[in-house]
């Protein structure tokens, strides 16, 4: 799947959990940074799972902190 | 710009934050923030943050706070002690300390105090290599025994060798750990297998310094033994003249004075205690032990330091502690066991009208709660998605007034009333409809 697209959607999804516009969520910057809650975190993830089709491992979340990072694992996971 | 309705908390909390890293004193690996709420007063079980909420307090620090807040005997004799002699390394109480937790835990027949669960740990780990000339050890997946390289986290990769090593998405991993520590000194087994453990001593029994586990997994998801586990492991460690540690920082006092190792009948060599012991308000830890592993230190072949270790506040603390708890045949701990009991049918019931399933398991004083519908059995049952519900409905409870432990723990103190088992019934009712809306959103197809 295209990192780009993963990243589009990723970033849609934090934004409007945080109700922040899209373009303010700098891709290099970590959930933690960004203020994501637990709660939201799991939403955001569990949104992009149903929209992208495809499986997450949640787990991911612990190694990949930044919309750049989880956007690039993803691409190569779906490949 | 700073939205106006912003919470006295959160406003707080970036101040905080502008000079305390991620506005925290400890995190483990979690991938998210964390914004804690900042009190500004107690009383019992209930406490109040900066924005005036109040919270029925079933977190306890940690379950450190067994006697709730501002506990009126325990505060004068921590005022007592301050104004006696605060900073010596002896002070003219010690004695009742130590002979208080030596006429409770069975394996006490010698105590050294330190601070922190973590230390302790490793002064242990030390004792046992000293007496066996061993270098290993053993302990077991999702348990918990503080933050030292060695002994956190990690996971075993091939079952026929099972070293514990690093991996991806160990919220107890962490950059920074010296190389192949773990792998080094330790092996790790699942819990609560008798069968497996047997193998594992055939084959590995004569080279382990000690066997290192909570005696009720407390941190893997409030699991108790196996009937027949803890004792097959007891007799396993004799025959191999292996020191079993029981590590009791959270069972010890919560489950009676005598801690867990004297509710279930099966005596360590070493014990390591904290928290609860000193009532929560200060720090300490314990080293307790049978008299020829702790003459080890009385001939100082092992070096045991610390410039606190002992500290008369301390001291204090363990005393009144002890002594509140033990009066009227332990009358205070026992209500408190009768009235989590209670705590426990409420989530039951509630859980069952919201139509979420969630079972309570564990011992009374620390027993935790799980959205799913049976019991753990072992601590590798405990998984991110299990956790991640569970922390869902505890981010419920906080938003309705009710502190919950992490992830998912229930420490009630023995100031609990049944006010507080009202307020809580009332608060429970809302949080368990919210979080199974939530679980619903995020889970549901």
């Amino acid at each position: 799947m295209d990192q780009d697209h993963i990243k589009v959607v990723l970033t849609k999804e934090i934004a409007a959990e945080l109700a922040i516009a899209p373009g303010e969520i700098d891709e290099d910057t970590s959930f933690m940074r960004l203020g994501v809650s637990s709660i939201q975190a799991l939403k955001i993830i569990n949104r992009l799972r149903k929209e992208l089709g495809i499986d997450i491992n949640p787990v991911a979340l612990f190694e990949f902190k930044t919309v750049e990072d989880i956007s690039a694992y993803l691409a190569e996971e779906t490949d | 710009m700073t939205p106006t309705t912003e919470s006295a908390n959160r406003r707080y909390h970036r101040r905080v934050k502008r000079l305390l890293p991620g506005g925290v004193h400890y995190n483990f690996n979690m991938p998210w923030e964390e914004v804690p709420l900042h009190f500004t007063g107690g009383e019992r079980s209930r406490l109040y943050d900066m924005d005036g909420n109040e919270y029925l307090d079933l977190y306890a620090r940690f379950g450190a706070m067994i006697l709730g807040h501002a506990e009126e005997e325990y505060t004068k004799a921590l005022e007592d002690a301050m104004r006696r002699v605060l900073c010596v390394s002896h002070c003219d109480f010690d004695a009742d300390a130590l002979e208080l937790m030596n006429a409770h835990i069975p394996s006490a027949e010698m105590v050294r105090f330190g601070l922190s669960g973590t230390e302790i740990l490793q002064t242990a780990l030390r004792l046992a290599r000293a007496a066996t000339g061993r270098n290993r050890f053993l302990r077991f997946e999702n348990h918990y025994h503080g933050n030292a390289d060695n002994i956190m986290g990690g996971r075993v990769a091939d079952p026929g060798h099972p070293v514990p090593t690093d991996f991806k998405g160990d919220y107890k991993g962490t950059a920074g750990r010296a190389a192949g520590v773990m792998a080094e000194q330790s092996y790790m087994l699942p819990w609560n297998d008798a069968e497996l453990l047997e193998a594992f001593f055939r084959e590995h029994g004569e080279t382990l310094a000690c066997v290192v586990t909570e005696p009720a997994c407390v941190n893997g998801g409030s699991i108790d033994p196996a009937p027949g586990y803890l004792e097959r492991m007891r007799s396993l460690c004799t025959e191999y003249g292996v020191v079993l540690i029981f590590d009791e920082m959270i069972t010890g006092v919560r489950m009676g004075l005598g801690g867990a190792q004297k509710a279930l009948g099966v005596t360590p060599d070493l014990s390591t205690f904290g928290k609860a012991i000193s009532g929560g308000g200060v720090p300490v830890s314990a080293l307790a032990g049978r008299r020829e592993l702790m003459e080890l230190l009385e001939n100082k072949k092992v070096v045991h330091a610390g410039t606190y270790n002992g500290y008369p506040l301390g001291s204090a603390a363990v005393r009144a502690t002890f002594e509140i708890l033990s009066r009227d045949e332990g009358a205070a701990l026992r209500a408190m066991h009768r009235r989590a009991e209670r705590l426990r049918s409420i989530l039951e019931e509630e859980a069952r009208r919201a139509g979420l399933p969630l079972v309570v398991q564990g011992p009374a004083g620390a027993a935790s709660y799980h959205c799913r519908e049976t019991p753990l059995e072992h601590p590798g049952q405990y998984d991110f998605e299990l956790m991640s519900k569970d922390i869902i409905l505890a981010t419920a409870f906080q938003r309705h007034g009710v502190l919950i432990s992490s992830i998912s723990r229930i420490y009630p103190n023995a100031r609990l009333s049944d006010e507080d088992l009202e307020f809580f019934q009332s608060r429970a009712r809302l949080a368990l409809g919210d979080a199974q809306q939530s679980i619903d959103e995020i889970y549901g197809s």
